[in-house]
C-alpha cells in the first residue's frame, strides 16, 4: 500500500510539474502581457560592472586631459571614421565605450563634442562633415553608451581650429600636421562655472 | 487494495501525463518558404498554403552553436514598460538537428544587456519565467527538420526610452548585438 501511494503521488507530482509547460503558452496573449506588466516592480536588472576599468585606468587608456573643471578627450578622426566618412569604424566602439564609462562617472555633467577636420577641401564641405562626425559620435554614446541625449551638445568646426599646421612652412603639405587635426574632442564640464 | 484498482490508477496516471506531454514546445517543420531570410541549403518545398501567414522577418540574425541552425531575431518591442522578445531558430540544413534551448530551468542564461545594465527573463508572482517554458524536468528542447523552426519568445523589463538597440545573450549562440528596439 505505501509502495502504491509512493508511485501515485510520484505520478501526480510529476503530471503536475509537466503541467507547468502549458502556461504561458502565447507570448502575445492578454494573460501574458498582464503577467509582464505585473512583474515589472520586481525585475532583475543588474549594473555591469565586471568589465569596467577605474576611472583612472579610464582616463590614462584615453590620454586625457584632466583639469580641476573639466576633462577633456581626444580621438583620432582617422581611428573614429573612414576617409571622407562620417560612419563610425567598428574600431571606434571601444573607446567611445570608454568615453560613455567616463561619463557615466559624472552624470550631471555637460559633454560638449567638437568635430575638427584638416585642412584640405572647402571650408563649407568641412563644416559639413565635422559636424556629422560629431553628431555620430553623440548618437553613438546616446544610443550604445546610455548617455543621456540632453547633456550632449555638438559642434562642427571644419578646419578652423587646426593643432598642428597643414602645410609645412615651404609650403609642402605636412600629412602628419593634417592627421593631427582631423579629430573629435570630448568635454566632460565636470565643475560648472559658480554663478553670480 | 485490489490489484485492478491499482492498475486502473495507474493507467490514469499514465494517461494524464501523456495529455501533459503533448504540451511540449512544438517544432514546426514545415519548409519556410516565405521566410524572407532563407538560405540557398534549405531544401526546396511546394509553395505554402494560402491561408499560411507570412512569416516575420529577421532584424538580427546569427548563426548559433548548432551547424545549421540559425537564429533570427524577429521581435524587440518595447510597450509600456516591458521588452517583448522573438527569437526564431531555423534549420537551415538538408538533416534534422536537435537544439537544447534550457537545461535544468536556466532562464537567466537568456538576458538582455544595453547601457550597461543587464536585464533578466521576468517572473509572475509564482515565480514562473515569462517565457517559453521548459518542460517539467527543467529542459526544453527542440528537434527541427530541414527547413523546419521554433519561436523562443521572453519578456524583460525595457530599458529606457532612449535606448535604441540592445545585445541579446543566449546560451546557444553568440551574442545578437545591435538589435534594434522599436516601440508600440
Amino acid at each position: 500500500m505505501r509502495i502504491l501511494l509512493a508511485v501515485i503521488t510520484a505520478g501526480l507530482a510529476l503530471g503536475a510539474a509537466w503541467g507547468q509547460s502549458a502556461r504561458y503558452s502565447d507570448p502575445d496573449s492578454p494573460e501574458v502581457e498582464s503577467a509582464a506588466r505585473a512583474a515589472l516592480p520586481h525585475a532583475k536588472v543588474l549594473d555591469i560592472v565586471g568589465v569596467t576599468l577605474g576611472i583612472e585606468a579610464l582616463l590614462k587608456d584615453l590620454n586625457a586631459k584632466v583639469t580641476e573643471r573639466e576633462i577633456r578627450i581626444e580621438l583620432a578622426a582617422d581611428v573614429l571614421f573612414d576617409f571622407d566618412k562620417y560612419v563610425l569604424r567598428p574600431e571606434a566602439y571601444s573607446s567611445l565605450a570608454k568615453v560613455a564609462q567616463v561619463a557615466s562617472h559624472y552624470p550631471e555633467a555637460p559633454l560638449r563634442i567638437d568635430g575638427h577636420t584638416d585642412g584640405k577641401g572647402t571650408h563649407a564641405y568641412n563644416m559639413t562633415l565635422s559636424e556629422r562626425r560629431a553628431e555620430a559620435v553623440k548618437q553613438w554614446l546616446v544610443e550604445k553608451g546610455g548617455v543621456r541625449a540632453s547633456r550632449v551638445s555638438t559642434k562642427g568646426w571644419g578646419e578652423t581650429q587646426p593643432v598642428a599646421p597643414n602645410k609645412n612652412p615651404d609650403g609642402s603639405d605636412n600629412p602628419e600636421g593634417r592627421q593631427k587635426n582631423r579629430r573629435v574632442e570630448l568635454t566632460l564640464t565636470t565643475k560648472q562655472e559658480d554663478g553670480g | 487494495m485490489p490489484i485492478h484498482r491499482i492498475a486502473l490508477l495507474f493507467a490514469l496516471s499514465a494517461a494524464w501525463l501523456s495529455a501533459c506531454s503533448t504540451q511540449s514546445p512544438p517544432s514546426t517543420a514545415s519548409t519556410p518558404a516565405s521566410t524572407p531570410a532563407a538560405t540557398p541549403s534549405a531544401p526546396q518545398a511546394a509553395p505554402p498554403p494560402a491561408a499560411v501567414p507570412a512569416a516575420p522577418a529577421a532584424i538580427k540574425a546569427g548563426d548559433t552553436n548548432i551547424s545549421g541552425i540559425v537564429a533570427e531575431v524577429t521581435e524587440c518591442s518595447r510597450k509600456e514598460g516591458v521588452l517583448s522578445v522573438k527569437v526564431r531558430f531555423r534549420n537551415t540544413s538538408s538533416e534534422k538537428k536537435n537544439l537544447n534551448l534550457i537545461e535544468n530551468r536556466d532562464y537567466e542564461k537568456y538576458y538582455v544587456t544595453a547601457a550597461n545594465k543587464k536585464y533578466f527573463i521576468l517572473k509572475d508572482t509564482e515565480g514562473t519565467y515569462l517565457t517559453a517554458q521548459a518542460s517539467g524536468f527543467g529542459n526544453l528542447g527542440v528537434g527541427l527538420d530541414p527547413g523546419g523552426q521554433y519561436t523562443w519568445w521572453a519578456k524583460y523589463p525595457a530599458p529606457p526610452a532612449e535606448v535604441r538597440a540592445v545585445t541579446l545573450y543566449t546560451p546557444v549562440a553568440a551574442p545578437l548585438e545591435d538589435v534594434p528596439v522599436t516601440d508600440r
